[in-house]
């Protein structure tokens, strides 16, 4: 029995009728669209029809049809978050049915936002993620972490592109990407189970369309530290030098080496104003579609705030996408990135031997070129160890290499029946590294010298191959739908090194590039070679997902894989990883209001994730060769080789486990779009070095499974949108919280040390049984000593006085543990590195051709320990605030006095060197104009836009250092330490964009 | 799938097929060497030589002006420490590290020749030393003659006797093969002599602290008669020659720490230095750059007064090669007219609270190391200068006080003794004109003990015995110390704790040694 039926497609919002929707009926290829006036007919082939209804900008509809021969359909305007379509892994799934916590960033959210990596484009743009800059420097990486800290070991999530497992995504042309989804929980992140636990970041670069189009893209800017510290000038240094000599009973030391009495006159030299130095950047990208390829192109020059040339990052790259249909049956494809990488780096983050820590010390006494001296750089009569005059480390710096990759893949697709599709993929990465260093010869003073100068020349190469087999089957029947997957993937990796070094390049052409290679010097110079190769790695991987909804409102999926690396011995090379997800549209059960909740989704998942992030061969017993002693008359190194670890033959692979709830919710029209999600994360059976027995005699500790940690976090974004006229408004705010703790750290001790502040020779953080990963340990302050009955006045509970040593003005240190001294015992917990509100609101509005787009971002609750100030260098400059230290006639309460012979210890780790970190960033603000479709249509043009783009144009923090936002290096106990930070930049910019 | 997930070691072995060549076995003696030159380990300074001297009355920590400059050195001057102090690990640790790879050649090569004899004689010579310096520093500790596994977590101290008996075993065995004399291309490994020399002093102690067994002296006596009677070593005639720049390896050398500039040494790899990393941090701190000898350094191990005022008036010689003062630095400068060296000496930078106006002077910070890092590396970690273990004039004085503690013929003793004291009188032949032992006696009233005592402390100023000397003989007491320092010293401060980090993990390990443990 065949019948048809009929009825109108109307905007539920303005109840306009929508010409040229889609009417399909489901599980058929019968179909039709809406007419001028929004009508439809259709004639029914199915016994339980349901139709979808779909329009673009709007909302798909399902209608059960029924009895009925007439429906009126009303269509909400979609909202992005649900309409689209998320990348699962080895397949697609509409965000509205999908049971994961995924975040979506489009192209859309990338455009004119000038940076150079695509991990900087997300900072404030998901929820549950954590970027942070680890240096303001040019083309280097920046830290992602993904729902909190995962473990002890590398935290950074997996990176897929185009479905290639790549290890790094710092080199991709940010304006090559279509899309980033970001999985979270385990039951999206498990189908890439072995090293997905710290969650899944996946890239899908565009595809190029029919359509043919080129789009052309300049952009330049100048960037300027968005703060400089302000240190002391000569006066000020002069006199604070003279008071701290003077409160150790120094004074005749100083006349003695004839240091001024005042700073009247000197130089005055301002350190920070001679490293940083304003910046450009420019920007050139082309891009062109056309049968179903994409083609760019990219070129990226950008300068630091320090050093210039030398502080640089450039980047070349193409890529070209392509898919072709050969026949109905099989289709091919490819995509395929080169680029070269040219980077230019100086020492950062380090309060040794960095320009940085230079200015940051120098004295203001001290000019800046003297022509008398070596190379015309002056060098401090103060201030001296391991500094130098700041621009004469400049000089010296002098890295020049290049990096190139091929990146991509190349598959075929079969679709032999309705809705089966065999897919093969065979991908590559393949990087290239060179470079080639020159060091001069110097003698800046007695503890900084280098007699020959040198060059280092080397050369690296690593391949990673990875091949992909799996199958979907896709379909529904009846209001039952079905998405399975199944599949393999193997991944091998490998890397070698060759390279060397060698002496004394004659002087006359030293500083002459041509000559700056290794066989360049005089052939009576010692050289020095070396060539490596690493262990190679291997995974090998099973998986399969089951995706099973009834009426797009009851939702359920499965994942199961098991992984195997060549990373654990034969007992423990396998593991397996489970997962399960559901979800309910609740909003879709006939007995939920229609308003003013338009859409409400619940989903619950629970998996366990994995990861073999450790060197490989870390199980078995390796023989090492690098423990070398001297023997003999003429004396000659001998190379010594041994046993350095003990085997650990029972490694595992770490594992998390992870419990999430969400709920998807539409309000108002749908004009307001919220997610929330709660999750519960622990990782057990830590990869981590095992502290073992000293006796066992074990150079390094052996990698063991050890400790436990957990992350219990929420998240929320909110999305609102309103059209007023020509005006359109789109505002997001993403929220990030969650509570890391350490649960269990073998052994009686509780904890772990981690990075030692190495003047203080000290570690000041730890991985403490209840504590976050990476707190900060130190002495507990309680103020500062007035005066001499304040001395007095601090006793233990015996009546001793806990610091007779300390003078009016020196920091007054908490007894902790109450043993009535203060000691290493009193060291305790006394600040987080961790925030703990995330925050990112995304506000824009486009008015005719109009568009401002604001991105804020803000951390709130992190601590930072500043260690660049350096104790042990008595000339050392100071920043302006130590004007407010206390000395008698200025009873501060926060700085305390300034002394030489510290014997109260005021320079030892305590949180009088930990503050609050807290900042608001204004991340990115861009204003645009699109040139109207007439005067495009005069000139040829598509599309022309014009726009401003900056970048960190505002910073609101109390922080007093050098950057707010310092993240971590990559290992996780060593974040949130400020060594005197490369800090980020402030961009200005404007750029053009013209597609045809 | 399996053998795809099966890799292959590359450029290394597994040690399921190494100690298969004599070349290999040979490394692996190598690497058991190692260890014995490390002056840092795990970010610390862990010189032995700086510990037998700042723990005593010889030396104070110093460092940089805020006396707290290492605070885990500044602590054990002070008799601080706890066991959280941070170098009582990585010292504890290079001692069974070496006592790890020694095992290694001891236990794992399966083929047989008179080189696979020696490396392993050595590597029983380096097992006792590792031990023997485990117990100078923390009394008796575990015995560990085989490999273990990470989980053998629960052993206990071994006992004195237990350590000693391994100590004597090896050295004996050792003894047995090594070679009496080493050709000028294996200076710096273990000879016969060597061994000898490290039981006859392993004896000692041992003797000293089991209630002065003379029997044991008389062991002692035994083996350091040995070394004598094997004529290999001498007295260098000048003392202050000993220290010089180039001296290495001189006949006066039984068993010598070699270091090395060839090796680009920095601060990225702590146990890889092989360069002498004391000459540096023990060198003048403040010193002006054109000084003429000396580079400034970083002001650690300074000379106490008492230990100056030992040196009787007619010891000056002795004392010179040991100690250098301000006025001493200042009457250089006056004299040869240096111009640049305003302030010769910028006491800012010393630690105010440790200074004492003496810097040591047998690792002294030459001129001569500027540059010589001639493959690179931080040229304040490669300085060359080796370090003596045990030198002859040292087993001259054990050998004197053995003979006179196991009832021997005190003739004899002080024969040995003026051989020294003729030395310590300056170059040249002294004979006749230097003050001997007996009128020592006579013009102090000292007792023969007595003059070894002094005679110890003189000869081996700087060397890192002192502290050992006094705890071994039970001479540690407060009257040796200032008023601080005396407040803080405790019964149990003669030993070093085993850290926190250890004890916790082996907790069946006590932080001090039971009495118990020395019967």
């Amino acid at each position: 029995q065949q019948r048809t039926i009929s009825g109108m497609v109307t905007d539920a919002g303005d109840g306009t009728p929508l010409p040229g929707a889609t009417i399909m009926e489901k599980g058929s290829t019968n179909g039709t669209i809406t007419d001028i006036e929004g009508q439809f007919q259709l004639t029914l082939q199915g016994t339980t029809p349901v139709l979808t209804v779909s329009f673009v900008g709007f909302e798909t509809q399902k209608i059960v049809v029924g009895e009925r021969t007439n429906v009126d359909v009303q269509l909400s305007m979609a909202l992005d978050e649900l309409s689209e379509v998320v990348v699962i892994g080895y397949g697609t799934q509409q965000k509205k049915v999908a049971t994961g916590s995924i975040s979506k960033v489009k192209a859309e959210n990338l455009e004119g936002y000038k940076v150079p990596s695509v991990q900087s484009a997300l900072d404030g743009q998901v929820s549950g993620v954590i970027v942070n800059e680890t240096s303001g420097q040019p083309g280097s990486g920046k830290s992602i972490l993904i729902r909190g800290i995962s473990t002890n070991g590398d935290n950074s999530p997996l990176y897929i592109v185009d479905g290639l497992t790549v290890s790094s995504i710092d080199n991709i042309n940010p304006s090559d990407i279509e899309s980033i989804d970001v999985l979270k929980d385990a039951a999206s992140t498990a189908i890439y189970g072995a090293r997905a636990a710290n969650g899944v970041i996946i890239i899908s670069t565009k595809q190029g369309s029919d359509e043919g189009s080129i789009t052309y893209e300049g952009f330049t800017s100048y960037a300027n530290p968005w703060k400089q510290p302000e240190m002391l000038n000569a006066n000020q240094y002069v006199e604070l030098i003279r008071e701290k000599f003077a409160n150790s009973g120094q004074t005749a030391q100083l006349d003695n080496r004839g240091f001024p009495t005042s700073g009247e006159g000197a130089v005055n030299t301002d350190w920070m104003d001679e490293i940083f130095d304003q910046s450009t950047m420019v920007n050139h990208r082309l891009s062109a579609t056309m049968n179903n390829s994409y083609l760019s192109l990219e070129y990226w020059d950008q300068n630091g705030v320090i050093g210039g040339e030398k502080s640089n990052y450039k980047r070349y790259a193409i890529r070209i996408n392509s898919t072709k249909d050969i026949n109905d049956l099989i289709s091919i494809g490819q995509n395929l990135y080169l680029n070269r990488t040219e980077n230019q780096n100086l020492g950062t983050n380090n309060a040794f031997g960095t320009l940085v820590a230079d200015a940051f010390a120098y004295d203001p006494l001290t000019p800046v070129y003297d022509a008398d001296a070596e190379y015309g750089f002056a060098q401090s009569e103060w201030v001296q160890k391991e500094y130098i005059n700041p621009l004469s480390r400049l000089f010296l710096a002098d890295n020049d290499g290049h990096a190139d990759q091929i990146q991509g893949n190349a598959y075929v697709k079969i679709k032999p029946i309705e809705g089966l599709t065999i897919s093969s993929d065979l991908g590559v990465d393949f990087s290239w590294y060179n470079y080639r260093s020159f060091r001069p010869d110097y003698n800046y003073h007695a503890a900084f010298n280098n007699p020959n100068n040198s060059i280092a020349q080397g050369y690296g190469f690593g391949q990673r191959l990875q091949f992909e087999n799996y199958v979907n089957y896709q379909k529904d029947f009846g209001l039952h739908s079905i998405n399975a997957v199944v599949g393999t993937t193997n991944i091998s990796q490998e890397f070698e090194t060759a390279g060397g070094s060698t002496l004394n390049i004659p002087d006359a052409v030293k500083f002459n590039d041509q000559f700056q290679y290794i066989d360049a010097a005089p052939t009576d110079t010692i050289d020095l070679a070396f060539g490596s190769a690493a262990v190679d790695y291997r995974l090998v991987s099973y998986y399969g997902r089951l995706i099973y909804d009834y009426n797009d409102k009851y939702l359920f999926s499965a994942t199961l894989r098991r992984d195997g690396s060549s990373r654990f011995g034969a007992n423990n090379r396998w593991g397996v990883f489970p997962s399960f997800s559901l979800g309910w549209v609740v909003s879709d059960e006939s007995f939920f209001p229609t308003s003013p909740v338009s859409f409400l989704k619940v989903r619950g998942s629970w998996g366990v994730n994995g990861s073999d992030r450790i060197g490989d061969l870390r199980y078995a017993s390796r023989i090492e060769n690098a423990f070398s002693y001297t023997l003999g008359m003429s004396p000659a190194l001998n190379q010594g080789s041994t046993l350095a670890t003990i085997p650990n033959p029972n490694l595992k692979w770490e594992e998390s486990v992870q419990l999430d709830v969400g709920v998807e919710m539409k309000l108002f029209d749908d004009r307001l779009s919220t997610e929330f999600d709660y999750y519960i994360k622990t990782t057990r059976d830590l990869l981590g070095d095992e502290r073992i027995p000293g006796y066992v005699g074990a150079t390094n500790f052996p990698v063991s499974n050890l400790g436990e940690i957990q992350n219990k976090g929420f998240e929320a974004s909110i999305s609102y949108r309103q059209r007023i006229g020509d005006l359109n408004f789109r505002s997001t705010l993403n929220y990030t919280t969650f509570k890391n703790t350490t649960v269990e750290i073998p052994g009686t001790t509780e904890f772990i040390n981690g990075w030692s502040w190495p003047v203080r020779n000290t570690a000041i953080t730890r991985m403490t049984e209840g504590e976050p990963v990476g707190h900060f340990v130190g002495y507990k302050t309680l103020g500062i000593f007035q005066d001499e009955s304040d001395v007095f006045g601090h006793i233990s509970s015996e009546g001793d006085v806990l610091q007779p040593d300390a003078q009016p003005g020196d920091l007054i240190f908490a007894d902790v543990n109450g043993d009535g001294t203060i000691n290493s015992d009193d060291l305790t917990n006394i600040g987080s590195p961790w925030p703990d509100h995330i925050l990112g609101l995304n506000l824009s509005a486009d008015y005719k051709g109009f568009d401002i787009n604001i991105l804020f971002s803000t951390q709130i609750g992190h601590d930072i320990y500043r260690t660049y100030e350096r104790s042990d260098v008595p000339f050392s400059n100071l920043q302006s605030f130590w004007m407010d230290r206390w000395t008698e006639s200025n009873p501060s309460t926060e700085y305390p006095r300034l002394v030489l012979n510290d014997v109260n210890g005021n320079q030892n780790p305590s949180d009088f060197y930990v503050e609050d970190g807290s900042f608001l960033r204004l991340r990115n603000l861009q204003v645009g104009y699109n040139l109207p479709e007439s005067i495009l249509d005069v000139l040829h043009l598509k599309s022309l836009r014009i726009y401003f783009s900056a970048n960190n144009l505002l910073t609101l923090t109390g922080y007093k250092g050098f950057d707010p936002e310092i993240g971590t290096d990559g290992w996780i106990l060593n974040t949130g330490i400020d060594k005197g930070y490369y800090p980020s930049n402030k961009t200005l910019g404007g750029g053009i964009r013209i597609s045809m | 799938c399996k053998q795809d997930l099966e890799v292959e070691p590359v450029n290394q072995y597994l040690s399921e097929n190494f100690y298969q060549t004599e070349e290999q076995v040979f490394a692996s003696l190598i690497a058991a060497y190692d260890p014995i030159g490390w002056s840092m380990a795990m970010g610390q300074w862990i010189s032995p030589v700086m510990l037998g001297e700042i723990r005593s009355d010889n030396a104070n920590a110093g460092g940089d002006a805020s006396n707290n400059d290492q605070p885990a050195w500044q602590e054990l001057d002070d008799f601080r420490e706890t066991n959280t102090n941070t170098i009582l690990q990585p010292i504890y640790r290079k001692n069974y590290i070496g006592i790890f790879r020694a095992n290694l050649v001891i236990l794992e090569p399966e083929l047989e020749s008179a080189n696979i004899d020696r490396y392993q004689a050595e590597a029983r010579f380096l097992r006792a030393y590792y031990h023997f310096e485990l117990f100078r520093h923390f009394g008796p500790v575990p015995v560990i003659d085989r490999l273990l596994t990470p989980d053998e977590v629960g052993l206990e101290r071994s006992s004195m006797d237990e350590l000693f008996t391994l100590i004597k075993d090896d050295l004996k065995a050792a003894i047995e093969v090594l070679p009496t004399t080493l050709s000028e291309n294996e200076l710096g490994r273990a000879s016969r002599g060597a061994a000898q020399a490290l039981l006859g002093k392993a004896y000692l102690y041992w003797a000293d602290l089991d209630n002065d067994d003379a029997e044991k002296f008389g062991l002692a006596a035994q083996y350091l008669q040995d070394v004598v009677d094997s004529r290999q070593y001498q007295l260098e005639d000048d003392f202050a020659n000993l220290f010089a720049y180039e001296t290495e390896n001189s006949p006066e050398a039984v068993l010598e720490i070699q270091h090395s500039n060839l090796w680009p040494s920095d601060w990225g790899w702590f146990e890889g230095i092989e360069g002498n990393g004391i000459i540096q941090l023990c060198g003048i701190r403040g010193l002006c750059s054109d000084y003429p000898e000396y580079s400034a350094g970083w002001g650690f191990l300074l000379p106490t007064a008492d230990l100056n005022d030992h040196f009787l008036s007619d010891d000056d010689y002795r004392r010179d090669a040991a100690i250098i003062s301000l006025s001493e630095l200042e009457e250089t400068v006056t004299n040869e007219g240096i111009a640049g060296c305003g302030v010769v000496v910028d006491l800012s930078e010393n630690n105010p609270s440790d200074y004492t106006g003496f810097w040591q002077q047998k690792y002294a910070n030459y001129k001569e190391y500027e540059g010589n890092n001639i493959n690179g590396g931080d040229p304040n970690l490669t300085k060359d200068g080796n370090t003596y273990a045990i030198r002859y004039a040292d087993v001259l004085l054990m050998l004197a006080e053995a003979i006179h503690r196991s009832g021997g013929a005190d003739a004899q003793a002080l024969e040995y003794i003026n051989l020294v004291r003729e030395r310590a009188a300056g170059p040249g032949d002294n004979t006749g004109s230097f003050r001997t032992a007996q009128q020592l006696m006579a013009d102090t009233g000292w007792s023969l003990q007595d003059v070894i005592w002094y005679e110890r402390r003189a000869e081996l100023a700087g060397e890192g015995d002192r502290w050992y000397d006094l705890v071994r003989s039970g001479r540690v007491s407060n009257d040796l110390f200032d008023a601080e320092k005396a407040s803080n010293l405790k019964t149990e401060s003669i030993w070093l704790p085993i850290s926190l980090e250890e004890t916790s993990v082996a907790t069946k390990l006590s932080t001090y040694p039971e009495t118990e443990l020395f019967n």
